[in-house]
């Protein structure tokens, strides 16, 4: 090396050393300092994060599929042991579900002729959107999951997402090509919901486990273990109706939730795209 | 005039692996994998790398690099903002500090002292996340992690070490 460049590279080591303690110091301040912007401009870091969320997903995405593959695998020949008990198993539950079907025929048409009698809103007009979950974590303070599916498939802010079971959550941030999905078991969910047998109303609050609790359940109530619970559509952030769990353990006046999908699980989801109401008219057409 | 020699690229290259290498293990915790249902235990694993290459080559991986690695870890994640900027610095800190405890010992040297860490950082994210979310986050999963992460943590030690071995030699060490 040379004499005149070892010399300078000498003399500035202690130089570079400072500035390496004072960067260390800064970063950290730094650090508190995008907190502090997180809480007053909640909006700003919201779009940060989707700009980097949308720049590395293509990459995770691609790192995903060898590991997409052997999950398939191992699914694969973990169901094949059980295969014949599977087979029985779904074959009684295709005689039951054929009754049912007859059953929610006839009540449909029911429900129909009702609804064209009292010119009622209808509140389902609903269609979705499918995604493949191409991201996601978990850890004590925090669950998300990443989709792709965004602003170009037609996703908004808000929008309640399904599994195959039931809610698993709603849409929080969205970007191009991907949305964030926020659990029902998160922290920060609130999800208004009523009980199928009482018809109580309550708020089912995420703790970032895997049995989120029923809140503001009215006092003296009568809550059963195993009762179904339902999104109510209060407030309406989600639509009424979509299954979300069941009672897992009662104490006093607290109950656990067990939603009938775990995120994690789940490698496609629905999104709901909720449609204006319609009024259904009964009468003949005016022209 | 400016020539150009493969030799320097190659060196620049290599002094390159480890944030490289720290990427790939942030990008690898977000990957979905629908198989496993330990949802809220599963451990921060690039704090392994980060710990690795702060003990045996701190002048390749600088702070602004782990500042970097941890805005990314922010960004995928959605949790508070900064949070896990703040606890890889913090790793990093700690090491560089107490860095003559675990150099050059034995692996069980080296693996206590992560646990150490790694427990110490915990405590950190949990208070800032309880004070952020205005309630005391459950305890449970934070002690469930530090358990997974220290069993997984001499596989992901020692495919450092092979990197380390495979890259980078003594020559780049400047410590």
């Amino acid at each position: 090396m040379d004499y005149r460049a070892y010399n300078f590279i000498r003399a500035a080591r202690p130089f570079h050393k400072l500035l390496q303690r004072f960067m260390f110091l800064g970063l950290v301040l730094v650090c508190f300092f995008i907190m502090l912007v997180g809480k007053l401009d909640a909006i700003l870091v919201d779009k940060l994060r989707s700009s980097v969320v949308g720049a590395l997903i293509p990459i995770i995405d691609v790192m995903s599929h060898p590991i997409a593959s052997v999950t398939e695998v191992i699914n694969d020949l973990a169901s094949l042991p059980g295969i014949r008990e599977t087979n029985i198993k779904l074959e009684r539950e295709n005689l039951y579900l054929r009754q049912w079907y007859l059953t929610a025929r006839k009540l449909q048409a029911e429900n129909n002729q009702l609804h064209a009698l009292l010119s009622s809103v209808s509140n389902t007009n609903r269609s979705y959107i499918t995604a493949r979950v191409v991201a996601s974590f978990s850890g004590p303070f925090k669950n998300s999951l990443i989709v792709n599916a965004g602003l170009g498939q037609g996703v908004k802010s808000g929008q309640a997402v399904l599994s195959q079971q039931g809610l698993i959550g709603r849409v929080v941030q969205v970007a191009e090509n991907t949305s964030r999905v926020l659990p029902i078991t998160d922290i920060k969910s609130r999800v208004p919901v009523v009980l199928e047998t009482n018809r109580l109303r309550a708020i089912m609050v995420g703790n970032n486990s895997s049995s989120p609790n029923l809140a503001y359940i009215p006092q003296g109530s009568q809550l059963i273990v195993g009762d179904r619970i339902y999104s109510s559509g209060d407030g309406d952030v989600f639509p009424a109706g979509l299954p979300v769990g069941v009672i897992l353990a009662v104490n006093g006046d607290e109950a656990s939730i067990q939603p009938f999908e775990k995120f994690n699980r789940v490698q496609f989801v629905r999104i709901v795209k909720l449609q204006q109401p319609i009024f259904i008219r009964s009468g003949p057409k005016v022209e | 005039m400016f020539r150009f020699n493969w030799q320097d690229i190659d060196y620049a290259a290599r002094k390159l692996v480890p944030f490289f290498f720290s990427l790939f293990l942030v990008l690898v915790s977000f990957i979905h994998i629908p198989i496993f249902t330990f949802s809220e235990i599963a451990p921060v694993i690039p704090l392994v790398s980060i710990y690795h290459w702060a003990v045996y080559r701190p002048n390749l991986v600088p702070a602004w690099s782990v500042f970097l690695l941890g805005a990314i870890y922010d960004s995928l994640s959605a949790t508070p903002p900064g949070l896990y900027a703040l606890i890889f610095l913090t790793v990093y800190g700690l090491v560089i500090w107490q860095r003559k405890f675990v150099f050059g010992k034995n692996f069980f040297v080296y693996w206590l002292g992560f646990v150490i860490v790694y427990l110490l950082t915990s405590i950190q994210a949990w208070v800032i996340a309880s004070i952020w979310y205005h309630s005391f986050i459950n305890l449970t999963p934070i002690v469930f992690q530090l358990i997974i992460i220290t069993g997984l943590f001499p596989v992901i030690a020692l495919i450092s070490l092979a990197i380390q071995r495979a890259f980078l030699s003594d020559e780049l060490d400047a410590s």
